[in-house]
């Protein structure tokens, strides 16, 4: 293991935590509400053979017990009645709790996962601005929000980080680009190249994407940042370079899932109200989220 | 991509040809298009000169070089139609968005096509036929 992997894990008081990543998780489904109904959605799967359990922190989300296929192989994804999404990718849109009519910004939104949690969380009323940099990314965005009908979602192609909106969304979601060590258990060569510089590159665009999104947060606004890495630079390091701009952070309490606090480190001791989720602690991927009001 | 505001005209356009056909008008959304595509959303009435948006709301459909609308497979989950939907078994619907072409009995037309447990595509008869029209990017290989 690399040293300042060792030590991360040292200071995040898991020292086996990287071994956990590296265990196969259970794989977990979203029944989109705007077409079916999640109880609904369980009766026709269990049909064909499927066992579904309920995941503890929402009324939508299923862990997959058994799936007789693929699970994007069946007519009832085709039919957008569900989405293949990891349990902890759902928490920071119920975070954001986004109302129906309100205006919501998704600043890294591809490919749509949580931008179309969002529009079902709203009940498509109001407007998403979903919001990436490639015209695939907006492609592949487009198809999903097709296949989940959402109809208020605006796939708008700008970066993240020079968006020019200013105080005009009432909740404001950025889910940043990040090393990943979170997803190690999908993919083993995020260890490999992980390192303190890929880091550093990175916390320079998230820098600069929570300070996009805090502009165009109306005061009075909330903002969820979130990634699915374990770095405190990339963490709670960013959210203290948030507070510096008048943020303040919320408590986050979500019952059924289980969380730890953020790292203090040197930083505001507001950063203690940010949430880590652990895979040994939720059988979910690791992720990072942080509710911030102006 | 320059999304524009269609005026009553244009949408009144497109919802009688949902009535006629389908028994239903979708007239609670904004409708937009780009270039020949036609888009339904449902959100406020946004200034998009300030957005640089690669797609606005749900895309229902086409206008056709004949000047007719041509619904999106995806449509068939958001118009409520009253008449003229197929039912169909699951391993049809599946040799559907798998590319296969539909053989059924009946008048010719536009239909909305779902099972039993709900819409998945349009399709167009012509002389007793649906020939299949899910675009190749969208078609699902290795159906369960």
């Amino acid at each position: 293991m690399k040293p300042a992997l060792k030590k991360l894990c040292q200071e995040l008081g898991c020292p086996d935590l990287i071994n956990s990543l590296k265990q196969e998780l259970p794989r977990y489904i979203r029944a989109n509400q705007l077409i079916i109904k999640p109880e609904k959605l369980k009766k026709v799967l269990e049909k064909k053979g499927w066992t579904l359990k309920k995941i503890a922190w929402n009324d939508y989300g299923f862990k997959v017990v058994k799936a007789p296929c693929k699970l994007g192989n069946t007519l009832e994804h085709a039919m957008g009645m569900y989405y293949v999404q990891n349990a902890s990718s759902m928490i920071p849109p119920q975070v954001l709790n986004p109302l129906p009519g309100e205006r919501v910004l998704d600043l890294c939104a591809s490919p749509g996962s949580k931008t179309t949690q969002i529009s079902m969380l709203m009940k498509n009323k109001g407007v998403v601005v979903a919001n990436d940099y490639l015209p695939k990314k907006i492609v592949s965005l487009l198809r999903n929000v097709q296949k989940c009908r959402a109809t208020n979602v605006i796939g708008n192609l700008s970066r993240g980080e020079k968006t020019s909106f200013i105080e005009e969304f009432d909740k404001v979601l950025v889910d940043a680009p990040c090393t990943g060590l979170g997803a190690v258990h999908k993919d083993p060569k995020i260890l490999k190249t992980w390192s303190p510089s890929s880091i550093k590159k990175l916390c320079a665009k998230q820098k600069k994407l929570v300070e996009a999104g805090f502009k165009a947060l109306k005061k009075g606004g909330v903002m969820v940042y979130s990634t699915c890495t374990l770095s405190v630079e990339e963490n709670e390091g960013i959210v203290n370079h948030l507070i510096k701009l008048g943020a303040k952070v919320e408590s986050i309490k979500i019952k059924g899932l289980k969380t730890r606090p953020g790292i203090i480190r040197n930083y505001n001791p507001q950063v203690k109200k940010t949430v880590r989720v652990y895979p040994m602690d939720n059988q979910s991927e690791a992720f990072f989220i942080a509710r911030i009001k102006k | 991509m320059k999304f524009e505001y269609m005026n009553t005209n244009e949408v009144k356009k497109i919802n009688d040809f949902l009535e006629q056909r389908f028994g239903t008008r979708l007239e609670q959304y904004y409708y937009l298009k780009q270039r020949d595509r036609i888009w339904v959303f449902s959100g406020e009435h946004e200034k998009l000169e300030k957005l640089r948006p690669g797609f606005t709301g749900f895309r229902l459909g086409i206008i056709d070089k004949r000047r007719s609308f041509k619904p999106s497979q995806e449509s068939s989950t958001l118009i409520k139609a009253r008449k003229n939907v197929l039912e169909v078994s699951e391993k049809e619907a599946r040799n559907w968005l798998a590319g296969k072409d539909l053989k059924k009995q009946g008048v010719d037309g536009w239909f909305l096509l779902r099972t039993k447990t709900g819409f998945f595509g349009v399709g167009k008869r012509v002389q007793g036929f649906f020939r299949n029209i899910v675009p190749k990017r969208s078609r699902v290989i290795g159906f369960f």
